[in-house]
């Protein structure tokens, strides 16, 4: 159940933005394709209605050119000789004869001509064919006495037709008749000039077109009877057979038909078709650009996020060891709950190590008290011991050897006590239970006190021992004068301690107040400075740092070589930080050592000086 | 989908009009004189608009009083019983008579309806089998569809046959049936009477079994073939203005005009 794919930001957000830039196209699409549409069956409408109106034009045309004909042929001297010839002998042939050569230059489908009693004469489709009286509109209306043009239907079908009364000697003898069928041929005379089908139809169905019998319209088109009701003109377009069609009612002269023209659109069909998948692949490369794009921002978008996540969980890891459960949430999610996993391990973490350096505090105090109570409980039967001692050599009825021995336990006892007096003090200093004792004392007298005390030392090691007081150095200060020797004491021995020949030299001055190192300190008091330099084994420079340290030595060896608990640099190192200051260690190996510090003390003026010895 | 259109105009109309405004659409045969009637009207109640558009015909303007898309409907023919049903009703306000017409140069001046139906049907062709002079018979005819085509089937129930003749020339309105019957003077063919204006002696209308289309016989009722001059409506529909365009053609000032267009009126409501 665990082990699902990661839940991420980037596929709703692709997914929205795909659906925006489909939504986007689709519309630009429609849009197109509709415009597409309307321009192109725009384009179809124009070219069906400037058909029509050429198509009308050439019928229109026609009704000129066989009035003009019909005129002509009326006086033509071959025609009315023919007609004289029938009137005078029976004859009909020079009249057929007349006629039929006549035919062959006029260009016109109907060449007919009948006597009084409206009998055909001659007829061009059957020259031998006569005296028969078919009923044709507008021959008794020419032998009335008038020109006549008509429209109407034939038994050729419907025809625009010129008669023409023909007078001889003042008398109508007969009629002549030029006409157009408008059959077949001419529908497709006006369909090759025109570049589309044409027809022409009544309200009894198509009676002639360019176009084969099986493609004609059928008379139960509801178009035909509409356009006709209607008398304006229809358009229609069969999908299917890709044509479109106009029905057009006309009045030509004085019948009524439709003129059907019908383009084959299949044309516009292709272009539109064409420009639908030109426009689709378009529209499939926009998306698609627009899915990598958007896949590419979102990728960039969320990777900081990621990156604090993985950030979070390497800190996670490291502080706790845990994983953060990252599983059904994406980069948001993620990036949250990271944030809030490493927030409580963090506040784990520390409320841990605070808790710890309770303890560690609380244990250290511990140990320095216990040690402070001890050495002040040990010290309490040294001071015994040491009086005992005291006494029992003040006795005279010891032997020599007896003498020898108390000495030598008495100096056990002291170097003992002066141990545990280092212990307790360090471990008052640890405890923060030490505190200085502020009076006002004259340092040389301290100075004073310690030469005396390890001159004589020196004597017995063979070294030579010099102090060198500043003239300077004030006769009254206030600090504390017990710490103070305490320092210098520890240093001393120390210097004595590891020199074996050569000098030990003390040394204490006043700093110049305009000493680059305390600029700034004066007006905080008086800084005494002092020195202890010798020309013993020196420390080395890798071991400088640790000797201050408690316990130390810089040889663990020197400790079995020159005794002392290792407290007591450590000792001078705190008290000197305690006066303010800091101890400096200059030396070289084998040359021998310099320690020097500073202490603050407070500057007493001169009337108080002798108050303050005294 | 002419409904859509219809509504469309009735809505253009009135639109441009403004409220006060009555369209009567329907048939054509009565848009002539339904146009003189609303002109008319008008100059009376200035503020008043009668709209009368062209035809959709009467069973279109039917449907639209109907379809309460109008409130008034001109209409030339008698309502369908499903029509009565729908609650609509008729006035009948003018009569008119379909009247068969020949040319100039034909003198017979009276039918039976049999001869009409040997003629419609082909079987007489020429004027003189019917005592008339050696000149063949053209047809003029109008659409069956027409109104009064259709009246004439109704008045003389020998002629079924009217238009499917194929020797016959289609002619859309009572104009060009008066121009053609001057153009062919040897042909037949019929028209609203009142259409041929009284200063045409060319033409002539015929009497068909012994009664003339003349106003004795219409009247009397003897002269069967009759287009009815009807305002078709919904009587709770009514609204001020249409009332008032109804009560002005029954009035003096209205007769006077059906008078002048050689109607006969029916003013009884």
């Amino acid at each position: 159940m665990k082990a699902r794919l990661p839940r991420t930001l980037a596929i709703p957000v692709i997914i929205l933005l795909s659906l925006l830039s489909l939504g986007a196209l689709t519309l630009g699409y429609w849009i197109n394709v509709r415009a597409l549409e309307k321009a192109l069956d725009e384009k179809e409408h124009e070219r069906l209605a400037a058909v029509a109106y050429a198509a009308i034009a050439l019928i229109r045309d026609e009704q000129p050119r066989l009035s003009a004909l019909a005129k002509a042929l009326q006086d033509n001297e071959r025609i009315t000789q023919g007609f004289d010839r029938l009137a005078e002998t029976d004859d009909i042939t020079t009249l057929r004869e007349a006629m039929n050569n006549l035919y062959v230059g006029l260009n016109v489908s109907v060449f007919q001509a009948s006597d009084q009693t409206e009998k055909v004469l001659y007829r061009a489709q059957a020259p031998d064919r006569h005296g028969d009286t078919p009923v044709i509109w507008g021959v008794a209306e020419a032998l009335a006495g008038e020109e006549i043009t008509i429209v109407s239907k034939g038994p050729l079908g419907l025809a625009l037709r010129v008669v023409t009364p023909i007078r001889r000697a003042g008398r109508i003898v007969g009629t002549l008749m030029v006409g157009q069928v408008l059959d077949d041929a001419f529908a497709r005379r006006i369909a090759q000039r025109a570049g589309a089908e044409a027809s022409f139809a009544s309200p009894s169905g198509v009676w002639a077109s360019s176009a084969p019998p099986e493609r004609r319209l059928s008379p139960d088109d509801p178009g035909l009877t509409h356009s006709l009701s209607a008398k304006t003109a229809i358009e229609e377009t069969d999908v299917v057979a890709r044509k479109r069609r106009m029905l057009m009612p006309l009045k030509i002269v004085d019948e009524v038909f439709v003129l059907v023209i019908e383009s084959d659109i299949s044309g516009s069909y292709a272009l539109l078709r064409e420009s639908k998948q030109a426009l689709l692949l378009k529209s499939l490369w926009i998306l698609s650009g627009a899915i990598l794009v958007g896949a590419a921002f979102t990728a960039y978008l969320l990777r900081p996020l990621k990156r604090l996540q993985l950030e979070a969980q390497a800190l996670v890891q490291r502080i706790s060891g845990q994983e953060i459960e990252t599983d059904g949430v994406n980069e948001i999610g993620a990036a949250v709950r990271a944030f809030e996993v490493t927030t409580e391990v963090w506040n784990r973490y520390t409320a841990n190590l605070e808790i710890a350096r309770h303890a560690a505090d609380a244990a250290n105090l511990a140990k320095s008290q216990f040690l402070a109570n001890m050495s002040h409980e040990i010290r309490t039967p040294m001071n015994g011991v040491l009086g005992m001692l005291e006494l029992l050599l003040r006795d005279r009825q010891l032997s020599s050897r007896q003498q020898r021995y108390a000495e030598l336990a008495q100096t056990s006892a002291k170097s003992l006590l002066r141990m545990i007096d280092d212990v307790f003090d360090f471990s008052q200093i640890e405890a923060g239970q030490l505190e200085l004792v502020y009076r006002v004392f004259n340092p040389r007298e301290i100075i004073n006190e310690v030469a005396m005390l390890f001159a004589e030392v020196a004597q017995q090691k063979g070294i030579h021992f010099a102090t060198q007081v500043d003239p300077k150095l004030p006769t009254a200060v206030r600090g504390d004068p017990g710490r103070l020797r305490q320092i210098l004491s520890n240093l001393m021995d120390n210097a004595i301690k590891f020199t074996e020949q050569g000098s030990v030299t003390l040394e204490a001055s006043v700093v110049d107040e305009r000493a680059e190192t305390y600029k700034g300190k004066a007006d905080a008091g008086l800084w005494l400075r002092f020195a202890v330099r010798d020309t013993g084994i020196g420390v080395a420079p890798e071991v400088k740092e640790q000797i201050f340290e408690a316990f130390a030595q810089a040889d663990s060896s020197a400790a079995r070589r020159y005794g002392g608990a290792g407290l007591g640099l450590t000792i001078a190192s705190r008290l000197v930080k305690m006066m303010g200051g800091n101890i400096n260690l200059v030396s070289e190996p084998g040359c021998g050592s310099q320690f020097s510090f500073s202490v603050r003390v407070e500057s007493m003026d001169a009337p108080t000086r002798n108050e303050a010895v005294g | 989908m002419k409904n859509c259109i219809l509504a469309l105009c009735v809505w253009a109309l009135a639109f441009a009009a403004g409220a006060e405004t009555l369209i009567i659409p329907g048939s054509g045969a009565n848009e002539v004189l339904l146009k003189q009637l609303a002109e008319d009207f008008q100059h009376q109640y200035p503020s008043d608009q009668v709209q009368v558009p062209p035809s959709i015909g009467s069973s279109g303007g039917i449907k639209a009083v109907m379809n309460d898309e109008t409130i008034l409907a001109r209409v030339g023919r008698p309502l369908r019983e499903a029509e009565a049903k729908a609650g609509l009703k008729q006035w009948i306000f003018a009569r008119d008579a379909i009247a068969f017409a020949v040319g100039e140069a034909v003198t017979v001046r009276s039918l039976s309806s049999s001869q009409l139906a040997d003629i419609y049907s082909g079987r007489i062709d020429n004027w003189r089998t019917l005592g008339g002079a050696d000149a063949p018979i053209r047809l003029l005819v109008r659409e069956a569809t027409e109104t009064s085509a259709e009246i004439l089937r109704r008045a003389f129930p020998a002629l079924q046959k009217l238009d499917s003749l194929q020797q016959a020339k289609l002619v859309n309105h009572d104009y060009e049936m008066i121009e053609l019957l001057d153009k062919y003077k040897t042909a037949l063919g019929w028209m609203t009477a009142s259409s041929l204006p009284s200063a045409r002696t060319g033409i002539h209308l015929l009497a068909i079994d012994g009664a003339s289309p003349t106003r004795p016989d219409m009247a009397s009722g003897k002269y069967p073939a009759l287009l009815e001059f009807s305002l078709v409506f919904k009587e709770e529909r009514l609204n001020e203005i249409a009332r008032r365009f109804i009560a002005y053609i029954a009035s003096p000032a209205g007769q006077q005009i059906l008078k002048e267009n050689g109607v006969v009126a029916e003013a009884n409501r």
